[in-house]
């Protein structure tokens, strides 16, 4: 038969994805978060090392930059939030890890509380960063 | 190899939780809003608890990144020869992020 | 009259086609249709040169899984009435290569399957005709994780499948689970290490996609966990 001759890899494919279920999403913003938080890490680490040993006013001019500028401000809102996230479906995940709640549903039921929980934090600390 | 470096980014997560919670709280949320100065920074930094707290959050911190990188990586194909070359490439990074970091905490309290 | 089915249908024949394409076909409906009788419908009646894979018609050969409104799942164990439009998308699995239209090839599934060995082999020292109870809790978790009819449902569903080649999959490690478990297996540390490379157990990070397609409600996800549990356990000098 001529058919099997040919060579799959030479087939098409579609990878289409699964958009309507949580722990697709979950696993996706899980990356997105992680992502952002190796890039935000590295940079961190290089910018205190080097403020730190310019010594006494490299050091407080930079802080004062960041922590007074509303623009950094809103980013470290959102650094919060990435961290929070990350955290909290971390956490989840290690759940998985020593047996707890893997099931379709319980998985969903444990990524709603978590983020319910997350959410309030993050709303928590904006406001006490507002006052 | 791969057992024991997904089991420590496990333990280097549960370490976080911990560890950058209290980072955060104290760094980013307990100043009553005033930007820290160099002089917050080294007196905290001599209290042994702070500096490891800073040191174990580097150290973890930079592993449970660098490994959640290499597995990004790893889960789209790859040949043997760029899977060594990445590895290679994230454990040097890691090495020096590290070295450069510990450099920097001790170098600003050398002088008790 | 109820309204009739505004269906999608990916086709592509590789013979003729530079590109896949959709047709569409207005289905008349009738009383617990699935998705089964519309494309039956359609090559019946619309269109002879339709193809797609079916054997029992009843959930146990899984030879007609197909991708319907974003999920993959068997077309004859899916009600029309459950997919709660009159919109309906029909393309094959997704991660599979496509020999025509709904026919993929499970040529890759197949090999992984192989790679972990899924055959059972008996210790030499079992005499016994019975060494594990049918009651037992090590008997009833390896339960479910035997229904599994190799639809391919669960792989299509993966996106580390979709974005890995090398990825085992869920199928393939639930089966290698299900002999690792069994005590009487012999070769399970051999499947072990068969699993615990880069291209196998690590790859998954619990998205659960493969659990909420499975026709058979398999949780291929638990076995993964497990088979990682068992993984660093040996590591540790734990589990021989």
């Amino acid at each position: 038969m001529t058919q099997t001759v040919m060579a799959h890899s030479s087939r098409f494919s579609h990878k289409s994805q699964m958009w309507d279920a949580t722990g697709m999403w979950a696993w996706i913003l899980h990356r997105i978060t992680g992502l952002g938080l190796v890039f935000y890490i590295l940079l961190h680490t290089i910018l205190m090392g080097v403020s730190l040993l310019s010594g006494r006013e490299g050091f407080d001019a930079t802080l004062s930059l960041l922590m007074g500028n509303p623009v950094f401000e809103l980013l470290d809102i959102l650094l919060l939030g990435a961290v929070l996230y990350h955290g909290f479906n971390g956490i989840r995940i290690l759940l998985f890890d020593v047996g707890v709640g893997i099931s379709v549903s319980s998985q969903k039921i444990i990524f709603r509380i978590f983020m319910g929980v997350a959410a309030i934090l993050w709303f928590w600390s904006i406001a006490l960063k507002l006052s | 190899m791969h057992a024991w470096t997904w089991f420590l980014q496990r333990i280097s997560a549960v370490i976080l939780v911990i560890v950058l919670g209290f980072h955060i709280g104290l760094l980013h949320f307990s100043n009553g809003g005033e930007p820290l100065s160099y002089s917050d920074i080294i007196a905290r930094l001599k209290t042994p608890v702070l500096i490891s707290l800073d040191i174990l959050l580097l150290i973890f911190g930079l592993y449970h990144a660098l490994y959640g990188l290499y597995s990004v990586f790893l889960d789209f194909d790859s040949g043997k020869k760029e899977r060594v070359v990445v590895l290679g490439l994230l454990v040097a990074m890691g090495l020096s992020f590290v070295g450069f970091g510990i450099f920097g905490l001790f170098y600003v309290i050398r002088s008790l | 009259m109820p309204d009739p089915l505004h269906v999608k249908v990916f086709r592509l024949n590789p013979e003729s086609d530079v590109a896949p394409k959709f047709d569409n076909f207005e289905v008349p409906v009738f009383d617990n249709m699935a998705i089964l009788d519309v494309v039956m419908h359609i090559q019946n009646y619309m269109d002879r040169s339709l193809s797609f894979r079916f054997s029992c018609r009843i959930g146990m050969c899984g030879s007609c899984a197909v991708y319907v409104n974003g999920r993959a799942r068997l077309a004859c164990r899916t009600q029309v009435s459950a997919l709660k439009t009159q919109n309906i998308t029909i393309m094959p699995l997704p991660n599979f290569p496509i020999i025509r239209d709904l026919v993929v090839d499970m040529e890759p599934f197949f090999k992984k399957w192989k790679e972990i060995k899924p055959y059972y082999l008996p210790k030499k020292e079992i005499n016994e005709p019975v060494t594990v109870r049918p009651d037992s809790n090590e008997r009833e978790f390896i339960d479910d994780m035997l229904d599994c009819i190799s639809c391919g449902c669960c792989y299509s569903a993966c996106s580390m499948v979709a974005t890995n080649k090398a990825y085992l999959g869920p199928a393939a490690l639930n089966r290698a689970y299900t002999l690792i478990a069994d005590k009487r297996d012999a070769i399970r540390v051999e499947r072990l290490k068969a699993v615990d490379r880069s291209y196998g157990v690590w790859r998954c990070h619990t998205q659960f996609n493969c659990a909420e397609v499975c026709p058979k409600n398999i949780v291929p996800t638990r076995s993964i966990q497990n088979l990682k549990r068992r993984c660093v356990l040996r590591k540790f000098g734990i589990f021989k």
